[in-house]
C-alpha cells in the first residue's frame, strides 16, 4: 500500500500549493488524477516519488517511511523524456542504470534491439519515453507515478505504452498513479479517478 | 522525388569547416612539434661561447643572429621554447587537476560549494602576476618555484567554468532520476558529471597554456623565475634589454616573436578542438 | 461547398525541407525534415496537420512564414491567393496576411501592456475601439488591456494571442501546437477560439499532435508522418471504426484514441535502416509488401482528399 498522509508543500516564501493532502494506492490499482493546470499536481508527483521533501506529512510504502537513499520503490516518469535521459549516454546504458530490467519489458514496450546502441538525439520523443518507462519499471519498483507521461506523444505510442503498463501492473501488482488532463484516457485505464482539488 | 529541381531557397555554398579545421590544426601542430623536436638536436656545443662570432646580425648562417658572446640565437630560442613548454605543461596539468577536483567537490554539499566559490573569488581578486611573484619568490624561484607558482595561480578561472557546468548537470532531471534509482553521489559524479566535464577540461587546459607560458616568461624576465643560467625565453629577453640600445634588435625580436607564435598556436588548437567537440557553441553555420 | 466558390487561399505543392549542418567532429550532414508535403487551405476552413512530436510539423509553419535558419534548403512551390510565395513575398506578408499563433505564450512582449500589443497589429484608425470589441468577443474584460503579460494567467495570455490574430487582417492563421499542457477547460476554450477565427472568414492551419482536438474543429485533417502527408481526409471520416479512412496509419491513429478502441498497433519493424526509397510507413505497416519497399507511393486524389498508399 502506498500511503500519502497529510502532506503539505510550498515553494520558499510562497503560498501553500496544497495542505494536508492524503491519498492511498493499493498494489495493482490504477488511480487517475486530474486538475487545473498550475494547481500543483506535478509538485505532488515529485513529493510522492521523494524528489521533494514535504513540509508536513509523510509518504509511506508498506507502512514504512520511504528512505532517501537506495532504489526508491516509487518511480516517477516525467513528461519530457528528452530531459530525463543523459544526452551523452547510449540507450543501453540508460537502461542499465535501473539494474536488471526484465528484457521482456523491452519487447512489450516496442523497443527495437537496434535502438540500444543509439544516442538519445537519434530517437524520437515517443521512442525515448518507452525507455523511460522501461527504466522506471526496475525490479524494485512497486508504484509508478506517470505525470502527463504520454501528453506529448501520438495516440498510437500512447496506447502501446499504456497497454504494456496495464499488463505489468496486473502481473507484478504495481500500483499506478496517472496524472493527466485527458479525461478520456483516465476513464479508459483507471480503476478510479480523483479530482486534485478535492484532495486537500 | 522530383523536388530538388525547383528550389525556393538554397543555402550558399561554403567551404567545408571540417577541411578548413583539419588544415589549420595540422599546420599548427607541425610547427609546434617542429619546434620541440629541433630543440633536442641542439647539443651543448651549439651553444658554446665563440667570441669571434659576436654580435652578428641575422644571416643565412645564423638566422636569428648571434649574441654578445657569439652564441647562436636560433639555438638559444628553440631551447628556451622547449623549456617554456615543459614548465607550461607541468603547471597546466597540476592546475587542471586542482580545478577538476575542486569543481567535483562542490557536489558533496552546499558548505563545500560556498568554500570553493570563496576560494575562487579570493584568488581572482588578487592580480595574477603579483600572486605569482609572491609564491615563486617565497619558494626561492627556480624551476620548482615557477611551476608551483603557476599551478597555484592558474586554476581559478577554469574551476569557475567547471563548477558552473557541474551545477547545471547536477540540476538535470536525469541526475535526480539516477539518485532515485539508487545511485550514490559518487556514482553520479563519476558517470554523469565527469564525462560531461572532460571535453571542457581538455579545452580549458589547452587554453590555459598561453597564459602559463606568458606568465612564466614574465616573471623570469622580472628576475623572480627561472635562474639566469637557464636558456629560458624570459632570461633571453631580459638580457637582450641591455643590448637593445646598441642597435642589436635581433636579440629581442626573434625570441619574442617565437614565443608569441607558440602561444598563438595553443590558442588556435584550443579553439579548433572546441569546435570539433561542440560545433554549435556560438558559431553559425 | 466552400471549396468551389473561392480559389484556394494557400497552396503548398511538393514542399521539401533539408538541413545542412555540422555534427560531431565537424562532419557535414544533411537531414531531411520534410518531403513531398502537399496541402490546400481555403477561406473559412480549418485544416489540421496531425503528426507525432518530432515528425517535423512545426517546421511547416516556419517554412510558410519564411523563418528558417540559414542552413535550411527549401524545395517545392508555395502559392498564396494564387500567387507564388517568394522569399520577398513571405517577408512582406508575414505578420500581415499570414499570422502565427505561437506554441508558447512567452511570445508576448513582456515589457508592453497587452492592449497596446494588440492595437499595434491593427492597421485601421480607431484602434482602441476595435481592440475593445475583439476583447469583448473573446470574453476578455477590457481592463486586461492595461496589464502586462506576467500579470495574466496562461489561459488569458493565450486569448490575448488569439485577439492579436483576430485584430490582424490576416487571411491565413497558423496555430502551432496551441493546446498541450492545458487543462480540459482551457483546451476546449482554445479550440473554440480557433473555430471562431475561421468563422470570421480566415483560413486556419492548425498544427497539433492531438488527433482528438484536430478532428473536433477541423474541416480537413492532414495526417503527417516522417515528413510526409500520408493522407488528407475530411474530418467526418474520423468516426466509428475509421473505415472511411484510407491510409493504414490514419486508421491506426484513430483506433488508438482512448475513447475509441485504444488499440495498440504493434510495430512490425521489418526494416531498421531508413532507406530513401519506398513508403515511409512501410516498416510499421501491417499491409506492407515488396512494392512498398521499392517505390514511394504517389499521391492519389480521392473524394476531396488525398492518400499516399498502394493499398488504398
Amino acid at each position: 500500500m502506498l500511503e500519502v498522509e497529510g502532506v503539505s508543500y510550498r515553494h520558499t516564501r510562497q503560498p501553500w500549493l496544497f495542505r494536508n493532502l492524503s491519498l492511498s494506492i493499493a498494489p495493482g490499482e490504477i488511480v487517475g488524477l486530474y486538475g487545473k493546470s498550475g494547481s500543483g499536481k506535478t509538485t505532488l508527483a515529485q513529493v510522492i516519488a521523494n524528489y521533494l521533501k514535504p513540509e508536513e506529512g509523510i509518504v509511506k510504502v508498506n507502512e514504512k517511511k520511504v528512505k532517501s537513499t537506495g532504489p526508491n520503490p516509487v518511480q516517477l516518469v516525467w513528461q519530457h523524456p528528452e530531459k530525463a535521459i543523459n544526452p551523452r549516454w547510449k540507450m543501453k546504458n540508460v537502461l542499465a542504470e535501473a539494474g536488471n530490467v526484465d528484457p521482456r519489458i523491452f519487447d512489450a514496450l516496442g523497443i527495437a534491439p537496434s535502438w540500444m546502441t543509439r544516442y538519445p538525439s537519434e530517437l524520437s520523443g515517443g521512442e525515448l519515453q518507452r525507455f523511460c518507462v522501461a527504466r522506471a519499471l526496475a525490479p524494485n519498483t512497486e508504484y509508478l507515478i506517470a505525470d502527463e507521461m504520454t501528453t506529448m506523444l501520438d495516440a498510437i505510442t500512447q496506447a502501446q505504452i499504456w497497454y504494456t503498463i496495464l499488463q505489468l501492473a496486473k502481473k507484478r501488482a504495481i500500483g499506478v498513479l496517472v496524472i493527466s488532463h485527458d479525461e478520456q484516457l483516465l476513464e479508459r485505464i483507471c480503476d478510479r479517478v480523483i479530482d486534485f482539488n478535492q484532495l486537500h | 522525388m522530383s523536388v530538388s529541381n525547383n528550389i525556393i531557397r538554397k543555402r550558399k555554398n561554403m567551404w567545408s569547416l571540417r577541411v578548413k579545421s583539419t588544415v589549420i590544426v595540422s599546420v599548427s601542430l607541425s610547427i609546434l612539434v617542429g619546434m620541440l623536436i629541433s630543440s633536442f638536436f641542439i647539443t651543448p656545443d651549439k651553444l658554446v661561447v665563440d667570441l669571434q662570432l659576436r654580435n652578428i646580425a641575422p644571416s643565412l648562417e645564423h638566422l636569428f643572429g648571434t649574441d654578445w658572446m657569439g652564441r647562436d640565437m636560433l639555438a638559444r630560442t628553440l631551447k628556451g621554447l622547449s623549456l617554456s613548454f615543459g614548465v607550461g605543461l607541468l603547471s597546466v596539468i597540476i592546475s587542471s587537476f586542482i580545478a577538476l577536483l575542486l569543481s567535483l567537490l562542490t557536489l558533496t554539499n552546499k558548505a563545500v560549494d560556498v568554500c570553493v566559490t570563496w576560494l575562487i573569488d579570493l584568488f581572482l581578486s588578487v592580480p595574477h602576476i603579483v600572486l605569482l611573484i609572491l609564491i615563486a619568490f617565497t619558494l626561492g624561484g627556480g624551476f620548482k618555484g615557477v611551476v608551483i607558482g603557476l599551478a597555484v595561480t592558474h586554476w581559478p578561472s577554469l574551476t569557475r567554468l567547471l563548477r558552473a557546468e557541474v551545477l547545471q548537470i547536477n540540476s538535470a532531471e536525469y541526475v535526480a532520476i539516477s539518485q532515485k534509482l539508487g545511485k550514490t553521489k559518487a556514482w553520479v559524479a563519476a558517470h554523469h558529471v565527469l564525462p560531461h566535464l572532460l571535453p571542457q577540461l581538455l579545452i580549458g587546459s589547452i587554453l590555459l597554456f598561453p597564459h602559463a607560458i606568458l606568465h612564466e616568461a614574465a616573471i623570469t624576465f622580472l628576475g623572480f623565475g627561472l635562474s639566469p643560467e637557464t636558456p629560458a625565453i624570459g632570461i633571453i629577453l631580459s638580457e637582450a634589454m641591455r643590448y637593445l640600445s646598441t642597435g642589436m634588435w635581433w636579440l629581442a625580436l626573434f625570441p619574442g616573436l617565437a614565443l608569441l607564435v607558440m602561444v598563438g598556436i595553443f590558442d588556435i588548437l584550443g579553439r579548433q578542438l572546441q569546435k570539433w567537440i561542440d560545433p554549435f557553441s556560438g558559431d553559425h553555420l | 461547398m466552400i471549396e468551389q466558390k473561392y480559389r484556394p487561399l494557400m497552396e503548398v505543392r511538393q514542399l521539401s525541407l533539408h538541413f545542412h549542418q555540422y555534427g560531431k567532429e565537424l562532419r557535414k550532414m544533411m537531414t531531411v525534415a520534410i518531403t513531398n508535403f502537399d496541402m490546400t487551405i481555403h477561406r473559412e476552413e480549418i485544416v489540421a496537420v496531425v503528426g507525432a512530436s518530432g515528425s517535423g510539423k512545426s517546421l511547416l509553419a516556419n517554412s510558410i512564414l519564411g523563418i528558417l535558419p540559414k542552413n535550411a534548403e527549401l524545395g517545392g512551390k508555395l502559392y498564396f491567393e494564387g500567387e507564388e510565395l517568394t522569399i520577398e513575398k513571405q517577408i512582406q506578408l508575414r505578420g500581415k496576411d499570414i499570422f502565427l499563433i505561437p506554441q508558447s505564450i512567452n511570445a508576448l512582449d513582456p515589457l508592453m501592456k497587452t492592449g497596446k500589443q494588440v492595437e499595434l497589429v491593427i492597421k485601421k484608425k480607431d484602434r482602441k475601439n476595435i481592440r475593445k470589441n475583439i476583447f469583448k468577443k473573446l470574453g476578455l474584460p477590457p481592463e486586461i488591456g492595461d496589464l502586462y503579460p506576467f500579470e495574466l494567467s496562461g489561459g488569458m495570455a493565450r486569448r490575448v494571442l488569439v485577439a492579436m490574430a483576430m485584430a490582424s487582417e490576416a487571411k491565413l492563421i497558423i496555430a502551432d501546437e496551441p493546446t498541450p499542457g492545458l487543462d480540459i477547460d482551457a483546451r476546449n476554450e482554445t479550440l473554440a477560439l480557433i473555430k471562431h477565427l475561421s468563422d470570421s472568414g480566415k483560413g486556419v492551419m492548425f498544427i497539433t499532435h492531438d488527433l482528438n482536438a484536430a478532428h473536433s474543429i477541423a474541416d480537413r485533417v492532414a495526417v503527417f508522418y516522417a515528413g510526409q502527408t500520408l493522407e488528407v481526409a475530411n474530418a467526418k471520416d474520423f468516426s466509428g471504426t475509421g473505415n472511411s479512412l484510407r491510409h493504414p496509419y490514419s486508421r491506426a491513429l484513430w483506433n488508438a484514441l482512448p475513447q475509441n478502441n485504444f488499440f495498440p498497433t504493434f510495430e512490425v519493424q521489418k526494416f531498421t535502416e531508413k532507406s530513401p526509397t519506398g513508403c515511409v510507413y512501410r516498416c510499421r505497416c501491417p499491409l506492407s509488401t515488396d512494392l512498398c519497399a521499392q517505390q514511394q507511393p504517389e499521391a492519389k486524389m480521392v473524394d476531396n482528399g488525398m492518400v499516399r498508399c498502394f493499398h488504398a
